[in-house]
């Protein structure tokens, strides 16, 4: 306790608390712009922050990266356009609900969740560092590949289209994770000869144009009066989320919490895998599964949670360990390492107020991101009242400045012109995408741990019984099958 | 005494012209690719060093990120660009050396001029705390009796461990991680028995008493375990070694490419350059330019078969 006071004083100068606020606001930004990540925020950020002490300096930056999983919401609700990595998933059911005009409500709740999980998130931070850190470390190639396999086992529940046409989604989902550099021989494989293929493909062209752009085309299928969307009630209360869409959302939110906390501690985790694992898990335990990919609020609720948890959870094996868990922590480190802050366990004794420091100032960037973000739920909400044909000049440039600015790459704008094609024939075809996008985000982790595991175990599968974490996973996975194939039949039944 | 003065002031005059026309080049900004993205150890370090040149040679120094390929994608812009050393880049033997066995890529050692090289990477062979290894003679008996698993994220590092184990007779397996960060977690939770990488990832397990420093895979010591040995002080003969330095596409007029390598050569020395190295796990390094040539030469025909032989290198 007396550690938070002392990060509450340090963060009570007048400098460390403007860049406390200006880390939140620019995070919403960014977490509204497509293509504008955190990282790269952060990257070009980097060289401003020499002029600041390290205190002040990883307070913005911090804020920067919480912000975001704010702000990326946005877009994803109203337009279908991820504004975030790790708010892909959120387009699924958030941007369904704004269909039925539940806008304010799908926001309402993602940034009420965002902000409990944020702060559960830093309290853990807080508290359970130590032996969290232990976990981190316990955790090798086996129970990676274990916990990714139960994370793709549960794409059983994640379709309404029925169990073939997602394991054909999924399929696809992890060959295209697999284009790239082959994770253990370090040579080039399904990249054609293409070198902007090399480095893999990006999920930024991939969520834009699976999700953006086949939107579009079916907004100029469709007669111009249908396509609009219901307008949101237009008085205050109804910004908010219905008592029935609270009381749905509760639970979701807790386990969310839960989940994305610990995902985000994982080297290799984070956010992104957070939010994802949150929306199967949730499609697994909903009363109402078939609601799901059509407005059901617990999609919403959980991911958004999720990946908040996951950013703070993010924070344990930086600060503890001195290892990054993200490529975002992975800048943060070297931000430190340029102020001269080495991380890692001795950072408590030699420079609390940088520790201290950090997590007050979380604290208070999460109260200032829901007073920022709930008042103008109201606001953003009155973009859905700009007729649609207008909405789609504007989704079409800002997927396209988007994917862009990645990369600065026009390969990367061609290939989500791809992907929007695909997105569009494979709705039209009755495919969720769902399976796609989380087998293409699950997949190489999948891959590159089942290979480390049997390059250390002379290609022994065998070893796996020694590893209780992994078994536990691998159960798990076996019994959501299981449940999966007799439910079915069960439905069948029923029919 | 004016006779004197004459003498002094003849060759003087001489040289004036020259130099006069030498000091109006640069006339503009130079820009430096970094084939990384910012915030890591190349990009830097490359804005330290290029901080310094700026205000030696009166220009601004403009850092580019241009990250992709495996890091194949600047050192290709850099040898596309117009050869007037206003497009520079900076690289080492990742991109120069390793890459290219790996991949397709358009350009080889020959289609660059090389600067002066300023910096090298420190690595180091550890083990973590609970391990029975002592010292590398004990991972070494332990890698002869039976199979035994190192974590790095891909070469030099692991053409270090292989030469280590060839040449005392063991067998190391070599397990990649896509992060320093990933492969000493690998280490720390004993999924592998030994790491090899930079200081940066290693030194926080290694202060809190997690990680043991077997030895230094470096030519020297690290600043901050001088009492760890070096492999060679060991008694094996094996350095990993790897550096950054600056390349320019071939062509550059050889008065332009005097005047940048005197200034980078200058800039290299300057002590804020050291200090902001040390802290991302790297030393200061003077390299000539045409040492920094031949290191990287010698670096890709010998990283060639010993890539092939462990199957990591690309079929031909």
């Amino acid at each position: 306790m007396d550690g938070l006071l002392h990060g509450f004083a340090v963060l009570s100068t007048w400098q460390n608390l403007s860049l406390c606020l200006l880390g939140a606001v620019l995070g919403t930004v960014v977490g509204v712009l497509p293509g504008l990540g955190p990282a790269t925020t952060i990257a070009l950020l980097l060289p401003i922050t020499l002029k600041l002490d390290p205190t002040g300096a990883i307070i913005l930056l911090a804020g920067i990266y919480y912000g975001v999983a704010y702000g990326g919401t946005l877009t994803s609700v109203l337009m279908r356009i991820p504004g975030e990595a790790s708010s892909v998933v959120t387009c699924l059911d958030g941007y369904e609900m704004a269909r039925k005009g539940r806008a304010g409500a799908a926001l309402g709740i993602a940034a009420i969740g965002s902000f409990f999980a944020g702060t559960v998130g830093i309290l853990g931070v807080m508290l359970l560092s130590p032996p969290l850190a232990e976990l981190v470390i316990a955790f090798g190639p086996w129970e990676y590949a274990a916990l990714m396999l139960a994370g793709l086992s549960l794409i059983a529940f994640f379709a309404a289209s029925g169990l073939a046409k997602a394991a054909l989604m999924a399929l696809l989902g992890l060959l295209l994770g697999a284009v790239g550099i082959d994770p253990i021989a370090g040579t080039p494989r399904f990249t054609f000869g293409i070198p902007e293929l090399v480095d893999g493909i990006n999920i930024t062209p991939l969520a834009l144009g699976l999700f953006g752009l086949s939107e579009l085309l079916f907004l100029a299928l469709v007669p111009a009066g249908r396509s609009e969307i219901l307008r949101p009630p237009s008085s205050l209360l109804g910004f908010l989320p219905s008592r029935e869409e609270a009381r749905r959302s509760v639970a979701p939110v807790l386990r969310g919490t839960g989940l994305g906390f610990l995902v985000g501690l994982l080297p290799g985790g984070g956010a992104v895998l957070a939010s994802f694992l949150s929306y199967a898990v949730e499609k697994r335990l909903a009363r109402r599964p078939q609601e799901f990919g059509r407005g059901a609020v617990e999609g919403v609720a959980g991911p958004e949670a999720a990946n908040n948890a996951g950013t703070a959870g993010a924070f344990i094996p930086l600060l503890t360990l001195g290892i990054p868990a993200n490529a975002v922590t992975a800048l943060l480190l070297g931000a430190l390492l340029i102020h001269g802050v080495q991380p890692g366990p001795m950072i408590l004794e030699r420079q609390p107020e940088i520790y201290w420091g950090v997590i007050a100032s979380m604290y208070l960037g999460n109260v200032l991101l829901l007073v920022l973000n709930l008042p103008l739920v109201g606001l953003f909400v009155r973009a859905l009242e700009i007729p649609r044909r207008f909405m789609a000049a504007a989704i079409l440039s800002i997927c396209v400045i988007g994917v862009y600015s990645t990369n600065l790459a026009s390969f990367d704008v061609l290939l989500a012109v791809g992907f929007g094609l695909l997105g569009f024939v494979l709705r039209r075809g009755g495919f969720d995408l769902g399976p796609l996008v989380l087998a293409y985000v699950l997949g190489p982790t999948f891959e590159r741990s089942l290979r480390q595991g049997l390059l250390i175990s002379d290609g022994d599968l065998t070893a796996l019984l020694e590893r209780p974490i992994a078994l536990g996973f691998i159960a798990a996975a076996t019994l959501t099958l299981l449940a999966a194939m007799l439910l079915r039949n069960r439905a069948r039944v029923a029919d | 005494m004016q006779r004197r003065t004459l003498l002094a002031a003849a060759p003087a005059a001489l040289l004036a012209p020259r130099l006069a026309r030498a000091a109006t080049w640069p006339e503009r900004e130079i820009s430096v690719i970094v084939q990384y993205g910012p915030g890591g150890s190349t990009d830097v370090s490359t804005r330290a060093i290029a901080a310094e040149a700026e205000k030696i040679l009166g220009v601004p120094l403009q850092v580019v990120n241009r990250p992709g390929g495996q890091g194949t994608v600047g050192p290709q812009q850099v040898a596309a660009a117009r050869p007037d050393g206003y497009t520079l880049g900076t690289t080492g033997l990742a991109g120069l050396a390793i890459a290219p066995h790996m991949l397709d890529v358009p350009y080889s050692a020959d289609s660059f001029t090389f600067l002066p090289a300023f910096a090298r990477y420190l690595y180091g062979i550890a083990v973590r705390a609970e391990s029975p290894h002592r010292s590398i003679a004990d991972l070494l008996a332990a890698a002869k009796a039976k199979r035994t698993t190192f974590a790095a994220t891909g070469a030099p590092n692991n053409i270090g461990m292989f030469d280590l184990g060839r040449k005392a007779g063991a067998r190391f397996q070599f397990v990649p991680f896509g992060s320093g960060a990933e492969a000493v977690t690998a280490a720390l939770g004993g999924h592998v028995d030994a790491v090899i990488q930079n200081p940066p990832e290693m030194l926080p397990a290694l202060q809190s008493g997690r990680l043991r420093l077997l030895a230094s895979a470096s030519a020297g010591r690290w600043k901050e375990y001088p009492d760890v040995p070096t492999l060679r002080e060991q008694g094996h003969d094996v350095v990993v070694d790897s550096m950054i330095g600056f390349i320019a596409p071939k062509g550059v007029p050889e008065e332009r490419l005097a005047v940048l390598s005197r200034a980078f050569l200058e800039a290299a020395r300057k002590p804020a350059l050291a200090e902001i190295l040390g802290r991302f796990g790297m030393v200061p390094a003077v390299m000539q330019p045409d040492e920094f040539e031949r290191t990287v030469r010698e670096a890709h025909d010998r990283f060639g078969p010993e890539l092939r032989e462990a199957g990591l290198a690309r079929k031909r």
